[in-house]
């Protein structure tokens, strides 16, 4: 054994300065950006995977409308009936944003800007068991940049720009355990804050740092807060799933189920500006507003 | 003929672990292909090219894997390096050895980065770590071990064959 450690004395020392340089550098290097060298190789290697991606998709479709055949044509009945559902929501809506508008008028109070949008296919997910992040298609030249909030197609929370090349990005989704982000129960007699965190061994997200007479409950729609200068107010995070107390009974904490299906994504959409201003959660504003909601009928 | 018959097998493989098994396979654990073909680099053809296959397939995984950047080039080119340790020692031709090896190296794999990503240990304590990660992982990688180094081990010996004529 020690004939072995003499033999080999140089390659232990060369292994224990590497391993300690390594470890200094990661010190300091936990929140970087891809370099020139590493985002052109990710730029030259998407393009591959995207192709692949896309025909794993168009296999796995093929093969559930040829395999499923009953259920796929049960699903589009129904997706045909949730359409016509859709469309009526939509022209009750519409006439509410234009009295919105009209209300927003008397009132003098600021007009709603919406958040601009830049859609993005996912081109792959990370390839390791420790975090827990997806590529896309758009990057610096589609006007993507880090810390840039990630939601899916129906607007609910996904993640955060990690890391950009020019042409892809990286998005570190909001189950990985390095996410953190302000939450807000949208309750409106709630309102309570706290921090939602991703998990390592579980899918469901935590809520944390809620105070010890915080109202809060199983079935609680959770926002971001919008305290963040990264994030808009009101993006749907996730549902309650329980509450127990935490920190020997000084605060709470909450199991959060997220609303977007995290390891199903195939197209995403990057909020590329917005005001933290602006509320995107849709309130109950039909149990408020009863009288308006009847005059929109007529 | 070698060298390209692994670099066709690196993107296999490294597409297997990128796209086709991203999701996870058992309980949403994601096998290790990569380390899988360091190990059999390592154990057919010694510490050198183990440790400079685990170097080059450490870094394309650290491109798409989050968290911090370098980890798996370290963590792979060591475990790549020492493993080459045991050419001679390892019956290359014996079919159940090679996933031992697999086992054995993922845990240290898999020790190594827990080992230099401190902040991990912030999340969950080692011992679920061990369950909940590495010890599935370890189960995999060696199942896919017994499953694919029959194949790889005889292209290669017939590789070789045809260098050495």
């Amino acid at each position: 054994m020690l004939n072995f450690s003499k033999k080999h004395q140089k390659i232990f020392v060369t292994l224990i300065l590497l391993l300690i340089l390594i470890r200094v550098i990661n010190l300091a290097s936990l929140d970087k950006d891809y370099n020139l060298v590493e985002g052109a190789i990710v730029d030259l290697i998407n393009p591959g995977f995207g192709l692949i991606n896309s025909v794993q998709n168009w296999l796995k479709e093929s093969t559930r409308v040829v395999l499923n055949y009953q259920q796929v044509k049960e699903e589009n009945k129904q997706l045909k009936e949730k359409i016509n559902e859709l469309n009526y929501y939509q022209n009750k809506l519409n006439k509410v944003m234009v009295q919105n508008q009209n209300f927003r008028e008397l009132l003098n109070f600021k007009e709603y800007v919406p958040y601009d949008l830049s859609g993005a296919s996912v081109i792959s997910y990370g390839s390791d068991n420790w975090s827990k992040t997806l590529m896309i298609d758009q990057g610096q030249k589609d006007g993507i940049e880090r810390n840039m909030p990630v939601v899916a197609e129906n607007g609910y929370l996904v993640g955060r720009i990690n890391r950009v090349t020019n042409r892809t990005a990286q998005v570190l989704l909001l189950n990985d355990p390095t996410f953190v982000i302000g939450g807000l129960v949208q309750r409106e007699e709630s309102r309570d804050l706290g921090v939602v965190k991703g998990q390592l061994e579980d899918e469901e997200l935590i809520m944390e740092e809620l105070a010890w007479d915080a109202d809060i409950k199983k079935g609680d729609i959770i926002v971001t807060s919008g305290l963040s200068e990264h994030y808009p107010r009101g993006v749907p995070i996730g549902e309650v799933m329980s509450v127990s107390p935490d920190n020997y009974g000084l605060t709470q904490k909450a199991e959060i189920d997220s609303f977007a299906m995290l390891s199903k994504l195939e197209k995403v959409l990057v909020i590329t500006d917005f005001s933290t201003k602006t509320d995107l959660s849709i309130s109950s504003f039909d149990e408020k507003h009863p009288e308006l909601n009847e005059e929109v009928d007529r | 003929m070698i060298y390209l018959f692994y670099v066709v097998l690196g993107i296999v493989f490294f597409i297997c672990q990128s796209l086709i098994f991203s999701g996870g396979v058992l309980d949403q654990i994601i096998p290790d292909f990569l380390l899988i073909l360091v190990m059999i680099i390592s154990i057919n053809h010694g510490k050198t090219a183990g440790g400079v296959a685990g170097f080059i397939g450490g870094f394309f995984q650290d491109l798409f894997a989050g968290g911090l950047f370098g980890i798996n080039i370290i963590t792979k080119a060591i475990v790549g390096f020492l493993v080459g340790f045991f050419k001679k020692k390892v019956y290359q031709d014996s079919l159940l050895l090679p996933p031992l090896v697999l086992f054995c190296a993922t845990i240290l794999n898999q020790l190594l980065v827990i080992l230099f990503t401190d902040y991990l240990l912030r999340f969950l304590t080692l011992e679920q770590a061990v369950e909940g990660v590495i010890l599935p992982l370890a189960t995999l990688n060696a199942g896919i071990t017994l499953i694919v180094y029959p194949f790889i081990y005889k292209i290669d010996s017939y590789l070789t064959e045809i260098n050495h004529n």
